[in-house]
């Protein structure tokens, strides 16, 4: 038997390195040889990963504008008929002693009537009415550190208040609201792992395409005593960087496109007064979304190269 | 070096290709393998590789029952032996020099070291002056020899020849086994698998013969 004779080998941590490097540029090559079917199959992995991101994208977006209006949520009370400035003064002081109240405002019968009129464009229509029909309110607007819970709290404790028929917190439609997004939040991560799926599938069917393209190089490599990792690693390579390219492609896909909606959306807000910036897919998830595309491109490639090894081990 | 005790091969759903075969091949032998086509000689060459695992019987490889060896233990196996068939295998994307260093790569040699042990190797075969070809541009005994210059550029101590001669005319033929003699000299321990019986008769070596997967007869070599 020789003896393997040390000195004219490399260490063995620079050799792995070596090895790896000498897999990657192996990979490369490999992508580089058919430059277009390998822009193609980054193409369509960056589409098939960009249309549940950008999904996700719109749903953080309405998010965010929904959590601002959230915090404008008033409580309106409505005073019971008749009632002296006495009883109304002795309840607008206690409830301003209610730390959760960050500001009231009273609106009388009166008052309600003359926006009713000019909001509703019915001038002079109501003055008809017998009498005024509208009780008198009084418009709460509750401390902004207050979460949905502690606003309830409030609620019921100003309903309790002397003088008051009714408390209304309108929060219905942000709670309905919140519930399509829910929904809308499940079908992307749905659409997500179907897609992940779809992803996976591409990329194995085309490191399983290129194993059998290098059909002859695998079996020479095996005959003359290349180990399954040796034959392994450039292919798994190709899935990391099919992976990877993907993602960055889907990467640019979201960006492009909120770029693309910004102007118009900018244009929006600001007929309601307001500024809004678009929300990107901000870095956390564009990190996911590469660490995804790796993994993806991983456990792809080495299942393909996997079943493709265990074709030609002898039985 | 190799020894076969009882060894039988059957492949699945066919009649059995070795039947209780036995023989030893000691350490810097060098010897033919012959028999009609069909008679077992690629197979009894591909189990000592592991290409194909025995059905029964016990094969010992420089001291190892390799007849159980692990699949994951093959790769340091092979690179124990130079494999050399009839057909080169030479990668036609890859220059003769990187077809004929691949074994150094997969056993981690230095760079520098791969390219002088490389250029020795073609200096044996004659052919340093095309280490920048590319195969499908040499011929058929220019393909051989870089097949063979692969084979033993890593030194392996067991050199298994499949036919190697069989696409090549009677003269190419002659230089190739001139150059497993020397190899023979150098130390290697060679078993050739060849249906040639003629150019097996110029030479005067151990000759094992196989017919319908049985050893039927072992004469030894003499020296003229």
């Amino acid at each position: 038997m020789t003896q393997v004779n040390y000195s004219i080998q490399v260490p063995r941590s620079i050799q792995k390195i070596t090895e790896h490097l000498r897999a990657i540029l192996n990979s490369l090559g490999q992508l580089s040889r058919s430059p277009w079917a390998s822009l193609l199959t980054f193409a369509v992995i960056g589409i098939a990963l960009a249309l549940p991101l950008s999904l996700f994208v719109v749903l953080k977006n309405i998010q965010v504008v929904s959590s601002s209006f959230q915090a404008s949520g008033q409580i309106n009370l409505y005073l019971q008929n008749n009632i002296s400035d006495e009883q109304l003064h002795n309840t607008l002081v206690v409830l301003n002693m209610d730390e959760g109240v960050a500001k009231s405002q009273y609106i009388s019968p009166q008052q309600g009537l003359q926006d009713f009129e000019q909001n509703s464009g019915l001038n002079g229509s109501a003055l008809n009415l017998q009498s005024n029909p509208l009780p008198g309110v009084i418009v709460v607007t509750p401390e902004s550190s207050l979460n949905t819970l502690q606003i309830e709290q409030l609620l019921s404790r100003l309903s309790k208040l002397p003088s008051i028929t009714t408390a209304q917190l309108d929060l219905k439609w942000l709670q309905r609201l919140n519930a399509i997004l829910a929904i809308g939040h499940r079908t992307a991560l749905l659409l997500m792992i179907i897609f992940a799926i779809a992803v996976l599938l591409i990329i194995a069917n085309t490191i399983h395409l290129t194993t059998q393209n290098h059909h002859d190089e695998i079996l020479v490599i095996k005959l003359i005593g290349g180990t399954n990792n040796f034959i392994r690693r450039p292919f798994l390579y190709s899935g990391i960087i099919y992976g990877l390219v993907g993602a960055i492609f889907a990467w640019l896909l979201v960006d492009i496109m909120v770029g693309f909606l910004q102007n118009p959306i900018t244009h929006l807000a600001s007929l309601y007064g307001a500024t809004y910036v678009m929300q990107g897919l901000g870095l956390s998830t564009t990190l996911y979304l590469i660490g995804g595309g790796i993994l993806l491109g991983l456990i792809a490639s080495w299942l393909a190269v996997s079943r493709y090894i265990y074709e030609i081990e002898p039985k | 070096m190799i020894h076969f005790s009882q060894v039988s091969k059957r492949y699945t759903n066919s009649r059995e290709a070795l039947t209780t075969v036995s023989f030893d091949l000691e350490k810097g032998e060098m010897a033919f393998l012959t028999g009609h086509s069909g008679a077992g000689k690629s197979t009894l060459l591909k189990l000592i590789a592991l290409i194909e695992r025995p059905t029964t019987g016990e094969i010992v490889f420089d001291g190892i029952n390799i007849s159980r060896l692990k699949n994951s233990k093959i790769p340091l196996l092979r690179r124990k032996i130079g494999l050399i068939f009839q057909d080169p295998n030479l990668l036609n994307d890859k220059t003769v020099l990187e077809n004929v260093a691949l074994p150094l790569v997969i056993a981690g040699y230095r760079y520098q070291e791969i390219g002088k042990r490389v250029r020795a190797a073609l200096d044996k075969v004659g052919l340093l002056s095309r280490e920048k070809s590319r195969p499908n541009t040499l011929s058929a005994g220019e393909k051989q020899r870089v097949g063979i210059a692969r084979a033993l550029v890593s030194k392996p101590p067991l050199i298994l020849a499949d036919e190697p001669t069989g696409n090549l005319d009677p003269d190419l033929a002659a230089d190739i086994m001139i150059l497993f003699e020397q190899f023979n000299q150098a130390g290697v321990t060679i078993l050739i698998a060849s249906h040639d019986l003629r150019l097996i008769n110029q030479l005067h070596h151990r000759r094992l013969t196989l017919k319908d997967g049985q050893l039927i007869s072992d004469e030894e070599g003499y020296i003229v």
